[in-house]
């Protein structure tokens, strides 16, 4: 399992800063 | 959905799907899935892509509400995902993006699947709209729920995988 999340850390940390960035800075209105 | 519900989804599903990239190569595709994941609402003017460039996004929008037949029409549709794929696919794009363009605009189609309205997923052949609308109302507390459930179901198939 540690092992796991190890492996997958890089595309962890950055799903984690991408989806903070676009719902944070993002406009709330429109679709 | 919202546009940033998209853009969450659509970043989302292109990690999901390729993620063992060097780390600007998955910033880049994670970008790129957001961005395509807002094209098919340039059917409609006050979307967030609709807005992006102002005035000259604006106009192109019209047109393409014009030529879709309005919002969720032909945008939304099959026809035009085998249209983003002709466009994107090929030797000049490398593939990790031209597939994060594709999986971007699926993840925007599969969101507003479950929306109230549906999506004309067979247009321009069969007009009327296919949906499972369980996500209620666009930008409720439904859709909010279900974006985040995406992102921490792709984080745990991501380490279980």
């Amino acid at each position: 399992m540690i092992a796991n999340v190890i492996s997958v850390l890089p595309v962890l940390i950055i799903g984690t800063i991408v989806v903070l960035v676009i719902w944070f800075c993002s406009t709330k209105d429109g679709p | 959905m919202m546009g940033r519900s998209h853009m969450v989804t659509g970043a989302t599903a292109v990690l999901l799907v390729e993620p063992h990239q060097p780390w600007p190569v998955l910033v880049a595709t994670a970008a790129l899935g957001a961005a395509a994941a807002l094209l098919p609402d340039l059917d409609i003017e006050s979307s967030t892509v609709s807005n992006s460039l102002g005035p000259v996004t604006r106009l192109i929008s019209r047109g393409v509400a014009l030529v879709c037949g309005g919002h969720r029409g032909g945008t939304h549709s099959l026809a035009a995902l085998a249209f983003v794929a002709f466009l994107v696919v090929g030797p000049k794009v490398p593939a990790p993006y031209a597939l994060a363009v594709v999986i971007g605009y699926v993840a925007h189609m599969i969101g507003d699947y479950f929306t109230g309205n549906g999506i004309s997923l067979l247009w321009p052949f069969v007009r009327r709209r296919f949906g499972l609308p369980i996500l209620g109302h666009t930008g409720g507390w439904r859709e909010h729920a279900a974006v985040g459930a995406v992102v921490a179901g792709a984080a745990w198939v991501a380490v279980a995988a």
